[in-house]
């Protein structure tokens, strides 16, 4: 199983929108941890994990795998929900497209289920306003 | 051995609610063991309450259907859709399924399960943990995001199915 193709199926799109926004917004992804924290500077969070690698389907492709994906849009706090909602579009958006991406005969066809959220929280300490979608995908891997 | 048309759809009826009930309780044990374990409150914290019929008993890992509620089966109860909706009642559940940003302390015990992630903090979700030169100074014991992954990785589905495998063998 090409794990890493399919996190880049994944990743490659939301980076990329993100960075075509005027300022970027910097995308952080598993395992980084250089996450500006404690400052008011507005950034992303993309956690995607891994459920069920195989299971027993109709097909006979056993190169699939579902897991979940995880957006979190941190914004400065105590100026309201607008921004952070433009942001949280953005990647709605892109989990959108990832659907409607037709299969080819190789890479990561890859299907997202519905989006939960956005829901948002703002807690005293924290500096950030956060807003968070997350959604199942089911990915398979086309040799 | 013949039995009269009424009771075979009673007995259908309880088999569903033993299967739900059943797979109620395979639900909170594997989110027991999916989930954090530091004390082990939070994992002996799974409830199932079936709004409008009755709370679950506060039970403890592992669970087991006596910590889920009786459910009718009368036609007209049935008709109603009881469900059972599983919520864990600490106060810091929404921090602890990394659904929301919170204030870690180390409470200066060990923990009960293993540790997954260990390190330096340097956010404010439960597993923003990450590598230090130092010693480490922070602790996890599930994985970044381990709630969401078992709904939506196929670990709920999974759950379910046995859960209700169990239901209905035992009721034959």
């Amino acid at each position: 199983m090409n794990y890493q193709a399919i996190r880049a199926a994944v990743e490659n799109p939301l980076l990329s929108a993100f960075g075509a926004l005027v300022p970027a917004v910097p995308v952080f992804f598993d395992n980084i941890t250089a996450v500006p924290a404690n400052t008011t500077t507005e950034y992303v969070r993309v956690n995607i994990t891994f459920g069920l690698t195989t299971e027993p389907t109709l097909t006979t492709s056993l190169d699939s795998v579902r897991g979940a994906l995880v957006i979190r849009v941190f914004s400065e706090k105590g100026r309201g929900p607008a921004r952070n909602q433009t942001l949280i579009d953005t990647a709605t958006t892109v989990i959108q497209n990832l659907s409607t991406t037709p299969k080819g005969i190789t890479g990561v066809f890859l299907r997202t289920g519905a989006i939960n959220g956005p829901t948002f929280s703002s807690t005293e300490e924290a500096p950030h306003f956060v807003g968070r979608i997350d959604s199942s995908y089911v990915a398979t891997v086309l040799p | 051995m013949d039995r009269p048309l009424g009771q075979l759809n009673r007995d259908v009826r309880r088999q569903i609610q033993s299967a739900a009930r059943h797979a109620a309780a395979e639900i909170m044990n594997d989110l027991a063991k999916a989930g954090p374990v530091w004390s082990g409150e939070f994992s002996n914290s799974w409830v199932a309450n079936a709004p409008g019929v009755g709370e679950g008993r506060q039970g403890s890992y592992p669970y087991t259907i006596r910590d889920t509620p009786r459910l009718p089966d009368t036609i007209k109860a049935v008709a109603r859709n009881p469900k059972l909706v599983i919520v864990n009642t600490t106060d810091y559940a929404m921090q602890a399924m990394d659904l929301e940003e919170g204030y870690f302390i180390n409470p200066g015990t060990e923990p009960l399960g293993p540790v997954v992630l260990e390190g330096k903090r340097y956010g404010r979700m439960r597993a923003d943990i990450g590598p230090s030169e130092e010693d480490p100074t922070s602790r996890a014991t599930a994985p970044q995001d381990w709630f969401v992954n078992y709904v939506n990785g196929g670990g709920m589905q999974k759950s379910l199915e046995n859960g209700i495998k169990i239901g209905f063998a035992r009721e034959n």
